[in-house]
């Protein structure tokens, strides 16, 4: 048995949250709302010189069009610069380890992976990225994309109380995302890591002569800053291959527990700021009730199916745990919070080899990255919850006889029909690249044939349409088919939620606002959160319940658990 | 409203299918759509990469150098020569019968190879028994019971910690091999456990690159020195290109 | 109007009862005319259903096309009964659409046997006649009805007044009278005049007037899906597009990952399970029926939004007279002036009233009779009788012998008798304070004491409006009176606002008030000048007896002429909604069950999946016959449900979610679990039954024989 004195760790970890949470929401609404806050006198004069360079001005609102215009050109823009030098890296400066040119399809899929806030690695970081490429490419990439998740949330919101068809100015809403949301945010974060013992260097690598004998290489980099921007931005893609069980990315149970709270931060707060956006703090509460049960269940399956795998039962004895594919220098329930909020989070980032788990813990992962929305990644997840939410109503609201509102917007035939698509896009994505895989042939896995194998696939896909990025390897997956069918994959899982976050938002911004009375269906109940929940998870068990029992769920009767 | 009901006027049917107003959705004209500008994108672009990739880590990199360098530059080990012994978060392929052993690696601990999940069995895949009997031969522990972490890889491949029971399952192989006795060795691994921070962050644990460091210095002080390959190699470094010494 | 009862009043005087009996014949041929391909594919659910049907039959019988169904375990006789499981999912939906259907049909058949046999006079420009079809009438003839004949089309009166009899067209026993000029002009096209010789002019063209309208709409013909059913329905396609992408990728990952084999025909029944098919299947019906339950009220929607909207209704504009209030005051007390003795105001009032035919008047005469006082005999052709003028404002009577006694408003009396006690004055104040109106009586020019009339509020109109508000429906009554009138009886009734003194503007200065603030906004009325309100309001109950002009402004006409019918209207539309809410919920929340039966037949000898075999169905192959059965037979079982709508008490929206959680939700999972574990047994017994495994057998040589 491990060391109970670790659940208090987990406890702290999500109290701290909770905690923040409320705040940092409330801030986040205020910096969507233009409210006035602490860092106008710094901020507001460079953002007016950043408005003139970019030629916008805060003002000027546009239609969810526009904003999915401008959003999409400049994700275009920043991919094809990224892509660029990825493939160029080789011949660039600032390439300490001699990383080679990326080829095409891996520079497309990282370049898009980065982008998606998916951050699949289909490469060896150590050897095939140069510091440049991490830096000026991906690292501007994590900011990028985690601002423009959460700028689609701050649009979707904006429909709920605005009349005008407008749903805000992209520019102007990515700009302020970064400076007085990420960039704060990662300053602390990265501050804090290095306290902890996270290296933060330019130097690319040391030489080393170990007790075991032979030179070996050290690779190092600037892992502070690229840990807190990871898991702040819930990107999830590691400095390092082994990325968040790498000793020099999570040094230590501590650094483990402010990764924890930086990954969970922005996407609980969301659901805050929702509510002050909306002006109705309330609303959030039934919100996070929910998306709180959910999380704390799957923490709590994980847990208990990790302190041991019965399949080594008198093999080796697991007091301390299942550790095999686990570090040492964290306790069970440190490593099932990590692994539970960075895949329901969708970070991404991993402290286990994920295809080690027990099979249920491998189910609990699998239905994370179906969800989405438990609290799922910074902005979109929450826009993922906001859509279920509006199905719920939609089905709550018949129910009690009355044309469904939210909000004091109706919820119609448009926004019926955007929320489809988003509960369309993900199987879609998921299923049509895993039945071309195992039909071709072309998504040959390590790990053979069988339900382990097809776990694996499955998880590549569901991690790549879900922009979750973790992997469950062993699967060689830089092969040409890998890397397009899976950037084509996270575009789809990326945008066409996006497109429909946007469009309903956008729709709803184009209607009247109908006063609540008392014949609404009032959202602030216990009631409602409850069936919020059933809503969640009988519409995602309904659509993945046969592949789970097709992967891991069969098999856990082999280890006769 | 048509005329048809204006009061007073007689009542001038309209013509028929007609549709009531009340079915007409309110609409709200939408706003205008402008073709997105690329010289905001490109704009943007140029901000996040000042931002986040420049000033960013800069400013970081600055900030840590001067409060918590030793972390900075990842928490290295000095070899008494002023070569680079390595870093105490990072294992080592330690195979010297005379030292304690770390987990098995896929990676050998080399952190340049970008171990990872690279070699991973399922939780319920055969060969995982297999291998795991398989290292518990080769660390020569068939008769006692093993904790499963000294037997079994880690995740990244370079774990320099250990349980307390692996360690303390090794101590007959070190203290026969260095001809210590089983109760000196068993406290000396005792008193390198650390506890978990503040009580409540982390496991009880073993770092052996340490332990083993602190082993060797132990037995060099009771003047019975291992030889220690760090100190011989130094002298293989090569002359030009990368530099032995820290702090490049 | 018998106040109390919400649900639509099934009256035994409707016409349409009288014919509205459903003919089997006519259900069977309706539902088996959905068979046909151009039909079947209006309904998404179903028509994947019904290709999922032929599928199997393919296969069932051409197995060769399939190469590889031979090595998925194919069993001719289990494909067989899946195939008669598909067929009877898809005969159920379509007996509750045809049910539906033949109920409007019935209504409209009746409607159009009146229709069809109207001949018109037309009245030609030169002043001639012309004897003509009534289906060959144009907007603007006129034409001219005379005793026991049938009005053609709707219109006006423009010439002449006649006694008319709508019974046929509204169930109303009693004559109506119309007549040229004024409010009253209107008529109705199937309506027979009784007395007195009208010209018409024609205010529909044939085909769209109101019996036509609401023939379509009963029929179905015109049926046009709401805003609310396009959503649903476009949720449930997406439902089952995701579910078939789920289910043809489970086909092809389970063949690679090879941990089982899966049989076409389980597969098909696994899909149809998941599919929304009950709600899919009754969404038709469901809407079909709300209509004809309006109808069935008596009340004509002209569409079928029309009845929807009542159901978000937030605010209802009353009318107090004849809405809130019976519409006359009444007499309800006798306040005698200082000494003077009570009975002899009594008499005084019974007298100077014996002659008044008014209903005050009446109320009078009722008050003081029950009160003791005995009457005096009158000779009506000795006694003079001073009436009512607005410039006196006093009326009564002089007897032969001289003897003046009169009742009037307190100063008119005064006037005339030229002193007023000051007890009877302060009286007479208090009574207009608390809203009721004092009548001053005298004899000579004695002042002998008050008659209080007050305006009386139908009996159960309080509990209606307590309903209306558990519903979270505010409720305004306009009234002409005065504010003090008016606050008491805003008070008495429980209304949330009350407006005074309107005028005829008043009631769309309100909608329009309203409608800023974003509610939605019902209305009854009845005169030309309720029309612009009518138009404007959301829903607009428009009173048989009224106008055309308020008739073509309202999109709902009550052939009842009831203002409180608006409540039943709204829940009608309530529940129209919350049927099509909880049968959604009920065929989602018995996926869960149909999971637990399916997954562990299909993973048979699988242990991880196998434990979700909490039914402990042992035999696959019947455990999927019996979820498929499950699936099919809830929809005839919920085909009542649907035609009724489910029970709708008024109470907050809350409560009713958490109500129809607990039913529809709660229930669905509960019942699939049962029910699929009773058919289970079911089978069971069956497959044990001797003669059965003799049929089994025959079908297999018949089948083995093909």
């Amino acid at each position: 048995m491990f060391d109970l004195r670790s659940l208090l760790d987990v406890g702290l970890a999500i109290l701290i949250v909770l905690l923040i949470a409320p705040f940092l929401g409330r801030y986040m609404a205020k910096v969507y709302m233009g409210r006035p806050s602490l860092l106008d006198a710094l901020l507001d004069p460079l953002e007016t010189a950043i408005y003139r360079f970019l030629g916008t001005h805060p003002r000027v609102a546009m239609g969810w069009k526009e904003y999915a215009a401008s959003l999409l050109v400049l994700n275009a823009v920043a991919t094809a610069f990224v892509y660029a030098l990825l493939v160029a890296q080789g011949s660039l400066p600032m390439n300490p380890l001699g990383a080679p040119n990326m080829s095409w399809d891996l520079a497309f899929h990282t370049s898009v992976s980065f982008m998606t806030n998916t951050d699949f690695q289909h490469y060896t970081p150590e050897h095939q990225l140069s510091m440049l490429s991490a830096l000026l490419g991906l690292m501007m990439l994590m900011f990028l994309s985690a601002a423009t998740g959460l700028t689609v949330a701050a649009a979707f919101i904006r429909g709920f109380v605005r009349r005008d068809g407008t749903v805000g100015n992209f520019w102007v809403d990515i700009t302020r995302t970064l400076t007085r949301i990420l960039l704060p945010l990662s300053l602390l974060g990265a501050f804090l890591f290095a306290l902890a013992g996270v290296p933060q260097t330019f130097t690319g690598s040391i030489t080393y002569f170990p007790l075991s004998g032979g030179v070996h290489i050290l690779p190092l980099g600037p892992v502070a800053t690229w840990d807190a921007i990871e898991f702040l931005g819930t990107n999830g893609g590691g400095y390092f291959a082994a990325n968040a069980a790498h000793p020099l990315q999570n040094p230590s149970a501590v650094t483990n527990f402010l990764a924890v709270i930086m990954m969970l931060v922005i996407p609980f707060s969301t659901i805050f700021t929702f509510g002050h956006m909306v002006r109705r703090p309330g609303e959030s509460w039934p919100l996070l009730v929910t998306v709180l049960t959910i999380f704390l269940v799957a923490l709590g399956l994980f847990m208990y199916f990790e302190l041991s795998n019965p399949f080594l039962a008198g093999v080796a004895t697991q007091n301390s745990g299942y550790l095999y594919g686990a570090e040492t220098r964290f306790t069970i329930p440190e490593d099932a919070l990590f692994q539970v909020s960075s895949i329901y989070a969708n970070v991404g980032a991993t402290s286990m080899v994920l295809g080690a788990l027990t099979p249920v813990a491998q189910s609990t992962l699998l239905f994370g990255m179906f969800l989405q929305s438990a609290p799922g990644g910074d902005g979109t997840g929450f826009g993922m919850l906001l859509i279920f939410t509006i199905l719920t109503v939609f089905i709550g609201g018949l129910m009690v006889g009355r044309t469904p509102e939210y909000l004091g917007k109706k919820i119609g035939q448009p926004q019926i029909k955007w929320a489809t698509v988003t509960i369309l896009s993900h199987p879609f994505a998921i299923f049509v690249p895993l039945v071309v895989a195992l039909v071709s042939g072309l998504g040959a896995v390590a790990a053979g044939t069988g339900p382990h194998a097809f776990t694996v696939l499955l998880y590549e896909f569901t991690s790549e349409s879900a922009n979750n990025g973790s992997g469950m390897g062993p699967i060689q997956d830089n092969t040409l088919f890998f890397n397009v069918a899976g950037a084509v994959v996270m575009l789809v899982g990326r945008y066409l939620p996006i497109l429909a976050m946007l469009a309903i938002g956008g729709s709803l911004a184009s209607q009247d606002t109908l006063p609540p009375g008392p014949g609404t269906l009032r959202t602030q109940s216990a009631t409602f959160a409850l069936l919020l929940l059933g809503v969640l998870l009988i519409l995602t068990g309904l659509l993945f319940l046969p592949v789970l029992a097709l992967g891991p769920l069969s098999q856990i009767g082999v280890g006769g658990l | 409203m048509s005329a048809a009901v204006s009061p007073g006027a007689a009542p001038e049917p309209s013509p028929a299918p007609k549709l009531d107003p009340r079915e007409e959705a309110p609409r709200i004209p939408s706003p205008p759509y402008r073709r997105p500008s690329l010289r905001s994108a490109v704009g943007i672009l140029v901000l996040f990469v000042l931002f986040g990739s420049l000033f960013y880590p800069a400013a970081i990199t600055g900030l840590a150098g001067v409060v918590v360098p030793h972390n900075a530059d990842g928490s290295l080990i000095a070899n008494p020569n002023g070569t680079w012994q390595g870093s105490s978060l990072v294992g080592e392929n330690i195979t010297d019968p005379h030292l304690f052993w770390l987990r098995p690696s896929a990676a050998d601990y080399l952190p340049f190879q970008g171990a990872g999940d690279s070699s991973s069995y399922g939780p319920t895949d055969p060969m995982l028994r297999n291998v795991t009997l398989r290292y518990i031969a080769e660390y020569g522990l068939t008769n006692v019971s093993v904790p499963l972490d000294l037997v079994s890889a880690s995740a990244s491949g370079l774990d320099p910690d250990l349980t307390p029971g692996a360690v303390l399952v090794q101590v007959p192989r070190v203290a026969f091999e260095d001809n210590l006795t089983q109760n000196w060795t068993t406290r000396f691994v005792l008193a390198h456990i650390e506890t978990p921070y503040a009580g409540i962050f982390g496991p009880q644990y073993v770092n052996v690159v340490e332990l083993d460091l602190a082993l060797v210095h132990a037995l060099a002080l009771m003047g019975r020195p291992l030889p220690v390959p760090s100190g011989e190699l130094s002298s293989l470094c090569p002359s030009g290109g990368e530099p032995c010494t820290a702090g490049s | 109007m018998d106040a109390g009862t919400f649900a639509p009043a099934a009256r035994s005087r409707l016409r349409f009862r009288r014919h509205a009996t459903t003919r089997g014949t006519q259900v069977v041929w309706n539902a088996l005319r959905k068979f046909w391909p151009g039909h079947a594919v209006h309904n998404s659910v179903m028509f994947v259903v019904y290709v999922l049907l032929l599928f199997i039959l393919v296969i069932t019988f051409f197995p060769w096309v399939f190469p590889d169904v031979d090595t998925r375990g194919f069993d001719q006789l289990y494909y067989l009964a899946v195939a008669v499981i598909l067929f009877l999912t898809l005969l159920f939906a379509a007996f509750a659409e045809a049910i539906a259907e033949a109920q409007g049909q019935a209504q409209a058949a009746s409607l159009r046997e009146i229709q069809s046999t109207i001949q018109a006079r037309k009245v030609l420009p030169n002043g001639r006649r012309l004897t003509l079809p009534s289906s060959q009438l144009r907007l603007g003839d006129v034409v001219e009805v005379r005793p026991s004949e049938l009005i053609p089309l709707d219109g006006d009166v423009v010439k002449g007044a006649a006694q008319i009899d709508e019974s046929m067209m509204t169930g109303e026993s009693d004559a109506v009278v119309r007549e040229a000029g004024g409010d009253k002009t209107s008529v109705l096209g199937g309506s027979r005049v009784l007395q007195g010789i009208i010209e018409v002019r024609v205010t529909t063209r044939p085909g769209e007037g109101f019996l036509d309208r609401m023939i379509k709409l009963v029929e179905g013909a015109s049926r046009e899906r709401t805003p609310n059913e396009i959503a649903l329905t476009v949720l449930l396609a997406a439902l089952t597009l995701a579910l078939l992408v789920v289910i043809v990728a489970f086909d092809y990952l389970a063949i690679s990952v090879g941990t089982v084999t899966l049989d076409l025909a389980t597969l098909v029944a696994l899909f149809v399970c998941l599919m929304p098919t009950t709600i899919g299947g009754l969404l038709p019906a469901i809407g079909m029926a709300g209509v004809n339950r309006v109808s069935r009220a008596n009340v004509v929607a002209k569409s079928g939004r029309a009845v929807e909207a009542a159901g978000d209704l937030d605010v209802l504009i009353l009318d107090k007279t004849g809405t809130i209030t019976i519409g006359n005051r009444l007499a309800t007390q006798f306040v005698p002036a200082p000494d003077v003795d009570p009975k002899e105001l009594m008499e005084a009032a019974l007298l100077a009233s014996s002659l008044d035919e008014t209903p005050e008047g009446r109320s009078i005469v009722r008050l003081a009779t029950r009160r003791g006082a005995l009457g005096e005999r009158v000779d009506p052709e000795k006694v003079r009788l001073v009436p009512f003028t607005p410039e006196r404002r006093i009326s009564g009577i002089v007897l032969d012998d001289g003897r003046e006694v009169y009742k009037g408003a307190v100063a008119s009396i005064e006037s005339l008798t030229g002193h007023m006690p000051l007890e009877v004055r302060q009286a007479a104040q208090e009574a207009s304070r608390q809203g009721m109106t004092p009548l001053a009586v005298s004899s000579g020019k004695r002042v002998l004491g008050l008659v209080i009339l007050k305006d009386v509020v139908k009996p159960g109109i309080k509990d209606r409006i307590r309903e209306l508000k558990l519903m979270g429906i505010r409720t305004v009554m306009c009234t002409g009176d005065n504010r003090l009138t008016a606050a008491a009886i805003g008070r008495e009734s429980g209304v949330d606002e009350v407006i005074a003194e309107a005028k005829p503007e008043t009631k769309l200065e309100v909608i329009n008030r309203e409608k800023r603030y974003g509610h939605l906004v019902a209305m009854t009325g009845d005169g030309t000048n309720d029309a612009p309100a009518l138009a404007r309001a959301d829903v607009g109950l428009a009173m048989n007896s009224g106008t055309s002009a308020a008739k073509e402004a309202g999109n709902m006409v009550d052939l009842d002429s009831d203002p409180t019918k608006l409540i039943e209207v709204v829940s009608i539309g309530k529940q129209l909604l919350i049927t099509r809410g909880s049968l959604t919920t009920f065929s989602i929340t018995n996926d869960v069950a149909k999971y637990f039966a399916i997954l562990p037949a299909i993973f048979t000898g699988v242990a991880g999946v196998e434990f979700l075999n909490i039914m402990g169905l042992a035999n696959p192959h019947q455990a999927i016959l019996a979820t498929l059965l499950f699936n099919a037979i809830t929809i005839p079982l919920l085909i009542p449900l649907a035609l009724r709508g489910v029970r709708f008490r008024p109470s907050s929206a809350v409560e009713l979610l958490r109500r129809n959680i607990v039913i529809y939700g709660f229930g669905g999972l509960v019942s699939a679990f049962v029910g699929i574990k009773l058919l289970y047994i079911g089978l069971s017994l069956l497959y044990a039954n001797p003669l059965f495994i003799h049929w089994v057998a025959l079908g297999r040589a018949i089948l083995g024989g093909l």
